[in-house]
């Protein structure tokens, strides 16, 4: 069965591409600076959650 | 006497059936789950949606044929759609926790897998099979019993909580992979994705997730006494149309209504998710505007999903909210035909991305309703299942049409159409007399 090439990606990289080089114009970063910004959000996310509840249990066990 | 599931933890109401709503302090701990799941649904979704990112460099390294990368992709999308009920049977028996972990762990496995094949077969094996089920286990099916159990009053505020996790996996989740991808390769990102899937979100959700509020000592909503039935009554958890087997709601007519109206949100929402830069081109629109506009669908989609769910979806019939997100897509995809050019990408981009993923919380919190928690998983599977196979169809028919045809017009006459129809069907269920949300009114002149 042939499928066109549009059918199914679900993100086109050419548009990525071009939206990260804007990206990019705008705040002035780099590759790597935006992958260091990006990746403390990642990880703060699940962190933080992580011990606000952490903490909600010990609050409800005291 | 009913033997109905008690989600409470055998808190009953008082005898006189006042409900009691106290509170209890600080912020209730479902919420704590809800953020856990948000990260979930934002990982899986921001894997799932990446794999167009990566198509170039696989083309160059392996030497195949974006025909042969889109086939895997298909593949992949009907292995997804099949995996839903099967996830979503297995949470209502297992847990959507040990569902999630189980999922996110196979799908960090088949990431790293992809990212250790030196053969394309073996690569497409791991996406198409393991990858493609596991992240049907780490999105939204196995959550909505897990939801329907830690919330009844605002079900559909954290259903869609959730829900806009997944855009918000998409808006971050997959630049941040370009990114990598331009400092070092496609095997470093994946590898990375992977890797914040075995190292953050699995110990997330065994630290956080519990099935269960009354694992925790604890009652739906955070009340100290939840509004439930005494002993001879029937619970206001179990739906009025509660079954033992999800086959057996197909013999009601809301889960008719429920399946024809998602058949049709997953018809025009896939349609677009694939040829909305396509469609840009043949009106004379450059890629770059059409990616903004796509962008700012993506951006209407998630604010709306959050403002209709937070601040609208538990205080109205929930089937009124589906009427109005039916007959608002509908406008959309009407602008695209009367409004020639940009202007109409940019009308569609606003209007019908405002009611883009808002029916999947709807939805799902509705079936709970109807159904009660106890099979609500399955159900789920099976809406969601048909939804992604229907618009898998819908988006091999819209490619055929525009070749047969030259343009769009007719996918979106055919769109507004069903939408509409969509928006009367969902107006048409009767949700007072169905719906969970109605029986202590029921039971009180009982």
């Amino acid at each position: 069965m042939g499928i066109r090439a549009h059918h199914s990606e679900p993100t086109d990289s050419e548009l990525l591409e071009w939206l990260t080089h804007t990206v990019d114009s705008i705040l002035g970063l780099g590759p790597l600076v935006m992958v260091v910004l990006i990746g403390v959000v990642v990880v703060l996310i699940p962190l933080t959650i992580a011990v606000l509840a952490l903490r909600r249990r010990g609050e409800r066990q005291a | 006497m009913y033997n109905c599931e008690d989600v409470t933890g055998g808190a009953r109401v008082a005898s006189d059936g006042a409900p009691r709503t106290a509170r209890q302090g600080g912020i209730f701990y479902g919420w704590y789950i809800v953020a856990a799941v948000f990260f979930m649904v934002f990982v899986s979704i921001g894997f799932r949606q990446s794999y167009g990112l990566f198509l170039p460099s696989w083309r160059e390294e392996f030497g195949v044929s974006i025909s042969f990368l889109s086939t895997v992709a298909f593949v992949g999308w009907m292995v997804n759609g099949v995996a839903q009920p099967v996830v979503g049977g297995l949470a209502d028996r297992y847990g959507a926790r040990v569902v999630g972990c189980v999922s996110i762990g196979v799908l960090g496995l088949s990431a790293i897998a992809m990212t250790l094949s030196f053969n394309i077969w073996v690569l497409a094996f791991f996406y198409a099979t393991f990858a493609s089920f596991a992240n049907a286990g780490a999105m939204f099916t196995p959550i909505t019993p897990l939801i329907a159990r830690w919330f009844v009053r605002k079900r559909g505020a954290a259903l869609s909580i959730i829900t806009a996790g997944g855009s918000g996996g998409a808006m971050l989740l997959i630049p941040f992979a370009a990114y990598l991808l331009d400092l070092a390769n496609w095997r470093v990102a994946l590898a990375v994705i992977a890797g914040i899937m075995l190292v953050l979100v699995l110990p997330l959700l065994l630290v956080v997730v519990r099935n269960r509020p009354a694992a925790m000592g604890l009652r739906p909503d955070g009340d100290t006494a939840a509004m439930t039935g005494g002993p001879q009554r029937p619970q206001i958890f179990d739906g009025p149309l509660a079954v033992s087997h999800w086959r057996q709601a197909y013999r009601s007519a809301p889960m008719w209504q429920l399946t024809l109206t998602y058949v049709v949100c997953g018809i025009t929402t896939a349609i677009i998710a694939v040829h909305f830069v396509s469609f840009a081109k043949t009106e004379g629109i450059n890629e770059k505007t059409a990616a903004l506009a796509f962008g700012l669908l993506s951006f209407a989609n998630m604010s709306s999903v959050l403002v209709m769910g937070i601040f609208i979806s538990d205080r109205v019939q929930r089937k009124n909210s589906l009427t109005v997100i039916y007959a608002v897509r509908g406008l959309g995809f009407l602008a695209l035909l009367v409004m020639p050019g940009t202007t109409g990408l940019w009308v569609f981009a606003v209007v019908a991305g405002g009611s883009w993923l808002a029916t999947v919380p709807q939805t799902s919190a509705l079936t709970a309703e109807v159904y009660g928690v106890r099979n609500v998983g399955s159900i789920t599977g099976m809406l969601t299942m048909v939804h992604m196979c229907a618009g898998a169809l819908a988006v091999l028919a819209a490619g055929l049409t525009f070749d047969y045809f030259g343009s769009y017009d007719p996918v979106w006459v055919v769109s507004v159409v069903l939408l509409a129809g969509a928006s009367f069907l969902a107006w048409t269920l009767r949700e007072r007399e169905v719906s969970a949300r109605y029986m202590p009114m029921r039971l009180a002149e009982a």
